[in-house]
């Protein structure tokens, strides 16, 4: 009985896309790819399996439980790619090394992740991301920023909301607690969480320092505008290394801006990344519109470090799932419906036939030969296909309307 | 999604404490202790909407933004934890999550323990940090049964007075963590209404710091 049912349905998690849907991702995607190349970003694609090690090794995405494995007949474990920059940055640092710089690269691609929770969560979804090697200035994380932004935009999604936050700001301030390193996670989490009852009591669990302590439970709440945020972290004692940083997140925020794009942008200095990648600036975007995060990205210098090759690097990901989603709850993303031409009593007939099916096609219009004999059948048809029109190709090539009454 | 801002409330005797710290804020709770079949509240002359849920739908609902905050016990979330903000503690509906048997398991020192919970979860963490080996047994309710049956060695359960357990003859063996009602907030909701959802949760926390007073 089990068997029989699994024949029917799906594991967890993934699903069947069918017409419209498949439509609207096709859409989506060329536009967001359109988009990735006219700013000179170049497309590229990596193999869906990858050596288990490739992801594991840190300062990788460490958490090997979410990750799909198969064992290799020789053995080895493979994985499911469950994260995109990784093997982008592996492909750059072991082929595209004396490429010209600085090199944009883009994708599109299925990542794959067990969740752990066996919430309604997606195992299977797309992302469209772009990374961007070898600027190691703030030009660099405004130029991603815009791409992002622009590419969402332009696609038609509104009330976005981008938030920048900065990991040296946070590894500044966790440097200086000197916290071991399982007090370190939970503290991580607590900030996560925005639990700032939590932090102030691991706080004085650890002896923290009285103004480090005042500053970190403020963090939960360091969100908001840019100039909101910025003018009130200065009433905390911040070191050079956190000044530095804050002045990065200001500069970029300003360029940005600069180029039109700043009025979606916002600051939270408390957020944490999943990622362990992250070295600079790092940022998340969603709408109101939709309870969960659409575009996630960030600065990760040292990763090509790990594959032999002194580089720095930016990029983002967007969620194509969500953001189809948003569009839709926004209801602002249609599928151009195409004029749809049914040809009726076809005779092939050498030459004349194909070049009026060729001409009708022109501009795009569907136009298929009717298969079916019974007018009923051929009505019923043309009613759920939406067929606008129903043709009759004469031997000469003449192309007559008709209709079945 | 309207205006208004929506809270979840785990029904029951969280809820109740919540509503009361509302009343004590000064809102118009009529239409909670009226509902009427209805099942999303107004609170009329406040940007708020009050829904009411068990306690793991509260967390659900929060995490798919349908609900922008909740209220719901500390055992909920660490039980199926979710990607959301906790915000605050309110302090109210404070218990224990803890270890309990009969006085004869302490000594036992059995390589693989048997444990009876309503929390799979929390009790497999618990012990696994221990290094100690054990069998769960799920439970649905009446978990104190299951070691005076034989059904189990020891239960991990929420205790409040521990009158139950002593009325059966358990003792606390260890206690786990302490559990109490927290706010909970979607991670998208407090970004895009920072200003409203910062009034909500300052002026719940306020009336919870307060206590009983009022």
């Amino acid at each position: 009985m089990k068997m029989e049912k699994r024949k029917m349905f799906l594991p967890q998690g993934v699903q069947d896309l069918l017409i419209d849907d498949c439509l609207l991702r096709r859409k989506i995607e060329d536009r967001l790819m359109e988009t990735f190349n006219q700013w000179g970003y170049m497309e590229i694609s990596s193999p869906t399996l990858e050596y288990y090690d490739l992801f594991t090794k840190p300062p990788m995405l460490a958490d090997g439980d979410t990750m799909f494995k198969m064992i290799d007949s020789n053995g080895k474990i493979l994985v499911m790619r469950p994260d995109c920059t990784i093997p982008m940055a592996r492909i750059v640092a072991t082929k595209m090394k004396n490429f010209v710089y600085p090199l944009k690269l883009c994708y599109v691609e299925n990542v794959y992740r067990i969740d752990r929770e066996q919430s309604d969560q997606k195992r299977e979804f797309r992302q469209a991301g772009v990374e961007l090697f070898g600027v190691s200035s703030v030009k660099g994380d405004a130029e991603i920023l815009v791409t992002a932004i622009e590419s969402l935009e332009s696609i038609g999604l509104e009330n976005l909301t981008v938030e920048l936050g900065h990991m040296k700001f946070l590894g500044a301030l966790f440097q200086s607690m000197n916290l071991e390193e399982e007090a370190e996670k939970k503290m991580l989490h607590l900030l996560e969480e925005k639990n700032i009852t939590g932090i102030q009591e691991m706080a004085i669990l650890h002896g923290i320092k009285e103004e480090t302590a005042r500053l970190l439970a403020r963090l939960p709440r360091l969100f908001g505008t840019p100039q909101e945020v910025l003018s009130e972290v200065k009433a905390y004692r911040l070191t050079e290394e956190m000044e530095e940083a804050l002045h990065e997140l200001h500069k970029t925020i300003e360029m940005v801006e600069e180029y039109g794009l700043g009025g979606c942008l916002g600051i939270d200095l408390g957020m944490v990344s999943q990622l362990e990648y992250y070295t600079g600036i790092t940022f998340k975007g969603f709408t109101k519109d939709l309870g969960a995060v659409i575009l996630s990205g960030g600065r990760y210098d040292k990763l090509l470090g790990k594959f032999g090759m002194d580089c720095t690097a930016t990029g983002f990901a967007i969620v194509v799932n969500k953001l189809t989603k948003a569009l839709k709850i926004q209801e602002n993303i249609h599928v151009p419906k195409r004029k749809h031409i049914l040809i009726l009593d076809s005779q092939y007939n050498i030459g004349t036939v194909k070049e009026a099916v060729d001409q009708l096609r022109e501009g795009g219009n569907i136009v298929e030969f009717c298969m079916l004999e019974d007018p009923e059948e051929i009505r019923e048809y043309m009613k759920r296909r939406q067929v606008n029109e129903l043709v009759r190709i004469h031997e000469d090539g003449r192309v007559e309307k008709v209709s079945l009454d | 999604m309207n205006g208004k801002t929506r809270l979840a409330l785990t029904k029951g005797r969280l809820e109740k404490d919540t509503v009361n710290l509302l009343e004590k804020a000064g809102l118009n709770i009529s239409m909670i202790k009226n509902p009427e079949r209805k099942l999303i509240l107004d609170i009329p002359g406040y940007p708020l909407e009050i829904i009411l849920l068990k306690g793991s739908d509260v967390a659900t609902y929060v995490e798919h933004g349908v609900a922008d905050l909740g209220v719901v016990g500390k055992d909920v979330l660490l039980e199926k934890p979710k990607p959301v903000y906790e915000v605050a503690d309110l302090g109210f509906g404070a218990c224990r999550m803890a270890v309990a048997g009969p006085p004869s398991a302490v000594e036992d020192g059995k390589k693989l323990l048997r444990v009876a919970s309503k929390y799979p979860r929390i009790a497999r963490e618990h012990f696994e940090e221990k290094g100690q080996s054990v069998e769960i047994i799920e439970q649905q309710g009446s978990v104190e049964l299951a070691p005076l049956m034989g059904l189990s060695d020891v239960i991990v359960d929420i205790v409040e007075t521990g009158n139950t357990l002593k009325a059966n003859g358990l003792i606390i063996l260890e206690e786990i963590v302490k559990i109490s009602a927290r706010l909970i907030v979607n991670k998208v909701s407090y970004k895009t209404r920072r200003v409203e959802m910062n009034a909500l949760i300052d002026m719940l926390e306020k009336q919870a710091a307060q206590g009983g007073k009022g």
